[in-house]
Parts: C-alpha cells; structure tokens; sequence
C-alpha cells in the first residue's frame, strides 16, 4: 500500500471499526483491511475504508442493542492484532483533547467567558433565589474585606455602590467618604439603592451642599418618603405627602440631574485594574443601568407630579390665573427637558406621552397671553411631540426585537456560550463516568494495565472530544464580549458597554429561557416574556435528571436480575 | 437454517463466484468486477458463509502487510448458485414475449 496520507488515514479508519466491532466481526474487518493494503488510489483506498468502517458500526450498534443477538461464533484463526495499537492510541487521543481543553484555561479571555458561562446554573443549582450569586454576592464581600483591609476608600465606594446588604453599603460609602471627601456623590449613587437607611437625610443635605442644582438628593428623599409610606413596599401612597410634593418641587425646579454614573465609571475602572477583576458582570453590570442609575421609584415619581402640576396649572389657569399656570406648565416641560436628556437606558422616553398634551396647553396659555412667537413654538412643539411618540415606540420596539431576537448577535452568542457551556460540563460528566469505570474495572492506575473496553473508550472519546470543541466554540463566542471589556477598562470606551450588559444578562438565564415573544399592542409589538420562566426551567431540569436517574437504576437493576437468572440456569443445567 | 436472502447484488456475486467455481477470490477482486462497494459486498459475503454456502480462508501474500481472506463457493453454495441462476433464466424468459407484444 502506498504510504500517503489518505492510506494511512484510511487504515485508521477501518482499524478504529475493527477495534470498536464485537469479537464476532473482526475476521470480517481484517478481511477488509487485507483488501485495502492492495489498493493503489488514495480515494478509493479510503471509499473502501469507509464503506468497511460502515458495516464495522453496524455490527457494533446491534452487538451494543442486542448483546446476545448476534450468534455468531467466535473467529477461528482472526490474525489481527492491532488492539495494543488501539489502545495506546485511544490514550493518546483522549489525552491530547483534554490537554487542548485545559490549555484554553490558561488564556484570561477563556477563563473569564468560562466564568459569565457558568451563571446560568446559578438558577438551577439553587432553587431558592436569595442563594443565588448575584444575591449571596460572595466575590464582593470578599472584596469588601479586602478593601477595607487596605484602608482603600475607591475600593469601598465600589463595593458599597454594588451590595445588596443596606446597612454594609451604607457604611462603607461613609468609611469612603470619610477616608476621601471627594467621593462625597457616592453618597447619593448609594442613597439611591438603599434610600430607607437612617443615614439618607443627613447625606441628602451634605449633597445639596456639595452639590448644588442637582435633583438627585431631592428624588432619592421622595423615595423614602414613598417607601416609608407604602411600609417598604414596591406600592406608592395613594395619597402623596407635603414632604413628598416639597422633594419632588425641589427636584422639578433643580437645574439638572447628576446620577453621578460617569464618576462611579471612572472609580470600577480603577478599581477593576487595582484588584483584577475579571468578571464582567461585577463591574459593568448594575441593576440600576435600567434606571438610569436614578433611585427606582424616580421615573413614576416624577411622571405623577408633573400630572398632579399640570392638573394645578389647569385649576389655576380655570381660576384666570394664567402666568402662573404657564409657570407650572414650564417647569414641568423643563423637567422632562432634563429628564431625558442624561437618559441611556433601552426604555423609550419617559416623558413623551404628557408632552403633546402640555406643549398644546403651553400654546393655548401664550395665546391668551397674547405672546404669538412664543404660542406658535408651543404649537409646533406639541405636533413634533406627536409624532416623536410613534416614532420612538416603533424605534425602541423594533431595538427590543433586534436585540432580544435569537438572531441577533448578542443573543445568538449569549445562547451558543450557553450550549457550549452546557456541552462542557456534559463531557467532563461522560469522561468522569469512563474513566470511573476503566478505573473500576482495571483496578489499577498503571496505564499500560488499564482495561479499557469498548464502551467506557468510547465514551471517553466523546467525551474528550465534547470537551474541545466546546471549549473552542465557547472562546471564539465569548471573545468579542472579553474585548469589550477590556477596552472599557483599558481606554474608557464605554460605546460597546451596553452589548456587554445585554450579554451578560442574557446568560444569567438557563437556556431557552431568554427568548422573548412579542404582541402587537395598539402601540406596536409588545414584549410579554420568555417562552418559559427560569422556575420552569429549573423544575423540568431536575425532572429530567430525575427520570433519567431512575431509568438508569432500572436498566442496571434489570441488567442484574437477567445475569443472575442467567446464572441460575446455568447452575440448574 | 433461516433461507437466504437472495438479492439482485447476491446474485450477482453468487454468478461471478460459479464463473469460475473453484477458484479461490479476493474481496477487492470481486468489489471491482461487480461493481459493489465494501460496505454492500461484504454484508453479503458474511451472509452467505454463515450459511455455509461460502468457505473462507487466511493468504499471507507478503511480508509486512496483513493477510488475506480469500472466498470460495461450498458444493451447497454451487448448488444454490446455478439453481438460482436457472430460476433467474426461467423467468426472465417468461417476461420477455409479453414485454415484447406490448411494445409491438
């Protein structure tokens, strides 16, 4: 046989069946194989290899199916010998796939893509929620303590800005700020999260000090004042206090709104290069990112009191009071204004629905006024707004779409970093379970003494090859996420930031739980959730592990019982 | 034993193997003159040397590769051939006058 590489490739071929077929069919393959050393042509060489290596599988699927079906005698005089051969090779193989998988953990893009990967077991390991990472926040409280250990008041302001725990956040943003009076806005960034702590009014005043103009103090009080009213609760009064109504005029009549994320950016990057951290999800994502880094009740807030002013202009308006009321009008459209203008979440604009309306009352009021320019700016202004409305719906419909679409980008990727995830720890499992058993079945550790057996080689091949070619397919998924991330932290650029957050969103969530549908709503398409609930997701998992686990215990149980009566009848005989 | 199945390819080798009945054939030898790849020839050699119509042999040809099988028909192996081969004659002469008349 000419030695190219197609002959050689061929000869491993069918050299493969031959070692993988039940005792029964190897005089078949070495038959086979003696045919394919008189084979000139490369391609024909490996047809016949092929062809061979196809009746080879055959046999060994009904051999693996049906271990007693097959009657066939023993081969009389087979002079293949190529097991020691196969066995070293398969060694070999199994050992090379699982070096090439480990040595992706040497590079930090793997090891972090591994890291975001693995959050989407958080759900399924831990059906309780509070136990999940992001809650339990292990790796920050571990940073907390280190921090705090080396007096680093940047450190502090990063980790009070990121705990769920109140009075820990509250205490470190005071430990920082005393430490560093410059970090005095993290005092609102924490106020925000966790606006019922004693410490807020105090921090408020220190604020509007610091900072005056700014309506962050104010927003963060109405907020406190909503929640001690509602009893902690995600519900608003009915009725809105005088304390509340004087927070949010301070707010509305503030000349801008600072949430202070550019500052606590610029801290995570510092402190991100300080400590190493490597996981994305730590410093680029903060839940406040969907609140504008605004305290959570701020966008509702604002949205009742400038109905609750319009109305009062109205009244005033009614009464013949009309400069007044334009005031009114003015400084909720002033509001609004602001409001929107340090926005960056996905959300359309907040404000859009009221401003027609207030742009058509601000024209009627100059009209009477009799200030022409000024009502024919309104006029224009409340026709532009009308059309600003569908504009920007269809606009943030058609963005949700795109981005939560399984073919868009991000979402493609965050699914295939899921898979290949899920094929990972699925092969290590298959390789575990073959290597238990050659162990088991050996009882040795001397590799020249293992008995490997066709079954449990198989096994870990697959397993072993799983094992690359998902590590593979998760490095080349996860590594434009990890080059965001540290260009983010390298240069500041925070363009990409958003695809970031999207993506380490999206894999926090099992598979199959990401997927959003959409229904059409007079507004446009309207997004109504995942196709299944995480809770769903985690019962059918666990229903699954728990079916196969019987079915498993059956097959070995029934395995048993058929040897011992096989046993006993040949005992009996 | 279960009857064999005689399949247009079986056939096929059962004829090239009653050409010449007692000469011993090599696998790629018969893969070549009937035209059948090793994944349809040799489902159909194992069939017919289990059921004893085909007797098989090792040849070591040369050194350093490995031997080869080499196939020859049993006398019950001949005689299922040529009587085969006269049932295939019988009705392939039955078929052709009325295949002719209805293309007159």
């Amino acid at each position: 046989m000419p030695n190219t590489l197609l002959h050689r490739l061929a000869a491993f071929v069918l050299r493969a069946g031959i070692w993988l077929a039940p005792r029964n069919a190897h005089e078949w393959g070495g038959a086979m194989l003696g045919e394919l050393y008189q084979i000139e042509e490369s391609w024909a060489a490996l047809a016949w290899a092929l062809g061979g290596a196809g009746v080879l599988a055959k046999k060994t699927l009904i051999a693996l199916l049906l271990p007693a079906g097959d009657g066939h005698a023993a081969p009389v005089g087979n002079p293949l010998s190529g097991e020691a051969k196969m066995h070293k090779a398969s060694l070999i193989a199994v050992g090379a796939c699982l070096a090439a998988a480990l040595l992706f953990f040497l590079t930090p893009v793997y090891r972090q893509g591994f890291r975001v990967s693995l959050a989407q077991w958080q759900s399924v390991i831990h059906v309780d929620q509070s136990q999940w990472y992001w809650y339990r926040q292990p790796e920050l409280k571990a940073l907390a303590r280190r921090v705090e250990k080396d007096r680093d008041a940047q450190g502090m302001a990063f980790v009070a800005a990121r705990l769920h725990n109140g009075a820990e956040s509250v205490r470190l943003a005071d430990e920082a700020v005393r430490l560093d009076p410059n970090l005095i806005w993290i005092l609102g960034v924490v106020g925000a999260r966790h606006s019922v702590a004693p410490q807020v009014p105090t921090w408020t005043q220190k604020l509007e000090q610091s900072d005056p103009g700014n309506a962050l103090p104010y927003l963060i009080l109405a907020q406190r004042n909503d929640l001690e009213r509602g009893g902690g609760s995600f519900m608003h009064p009915q009725e809105p206090s005088i304390a509340w109504e004087q927070a949010m005029e301070s707010a509305f009549k503030s000349t801008r709104i600072d949430s202070y994320a550019g500052r606590l950016m610029a801290v995570d990057r510092r402190v991100a290069h300080r400590y190493g951290l490597s996981d994305p999800a730590l410093v680029v994502f903060r839940e406040e990112f969907y609140t504008d880094n605004l305290p959570t009740y701020t966008a509702s807030d604002s949205l009742r009191y400038a109905r609750m002013t319009i109305s009062a202009g109205d009244a005033l308006e009614a009464r013949g009071n009309t400069k007044v009321a334009v005031e009114k009008y003015l400084m909720v459209a002033r509001f609004a204004r602001i409001f929107e203008s340090q926005r960056h979440s996905p959300d359309p604009p907040f404000f859009d629905t009221l401003m027609p309306a207030l742009c058509r009352r601000l024209a009627a009021a100059y009209s009477k006024m009799d200030n022409v320019p000024q009502s024919d700016y309104f006029a224009g202004l409340a026709s532009t707004a009308e059309q600003d409305i569908t504009q920007h719906s269809l606009q943030w419909h058609s963005e949700i779409e795109n981005q939560r679409s399984i073919f868009g980008v991000t979402p493609w990727n965050a699914l295939v970093v899921e898979i290949a995830d899920a094929a990972m720890l699925a092969s290590a499992f298959l390789l575990l379970i073959s290597l238990m058993v050659v162990l088991a079945r050996s009882r040795t550790f001397n590799p020249r003494k293992l008995r490997l057996g066709r079954v449990p080689t198989v096994v870990g091949m697959l397993g072993a090859a799983g094992l690359l070619v998902s590590s593979i397919t998760l490095y080349v998924a996860y590594r434009p996420y990890a080059a965001i991330y540290t260009r983010f932290l390298d240069t500041g650029d925070t363009s990409q930031l958003k695809i970031l957050r999207e993506f380490v969103e999206l894999t926090r969530s099992p598979i199959g739980t990401q997927f959003y549908h959409f229904r059409p709503t007079p507004r446009g398409p309207a997004m109504v959730g995942p196709y299944i609930t995480v809770h769903a997701f985690t019962f059918y998992f666990w229903l699954a592990v728990t079916v196969l686990g019987l079915a498993s215990l059956a097959v070995i149980g029934g395995k048993y019982l058929l040897r011992r009566s096989h046993r006993d009848t040949g005992a009996t005989a | 034993m279960r009857q064999i199945r005689l399949s247009p390819q079986t056939l096929q080798v059962l004829d090239r193997f009653s050409e010449k009945p007692t000469a011993w054939r090599y696998g790629y030898e018969l893969s070549r003159e009937t035209g059948l790849k090793s994944g349809t020839l040799y489902p159909i050699l194992m069939r017919l040397a289990k059921h004893h119509l085909l007797e098989t042999r090792w040849v070591q040809t040369e050194e350093g590769v490995p031997p080869r099988h080499t196939y020859r028909l049993t006398s019950k192996g001949l005689e299922v051939a040529r009587s085969e081969r006269v049932a295939a004659r019988r009705v392939t002469a039955a078929r052709k006058p009325a295949t002719a008349g209805g293309r007159a």
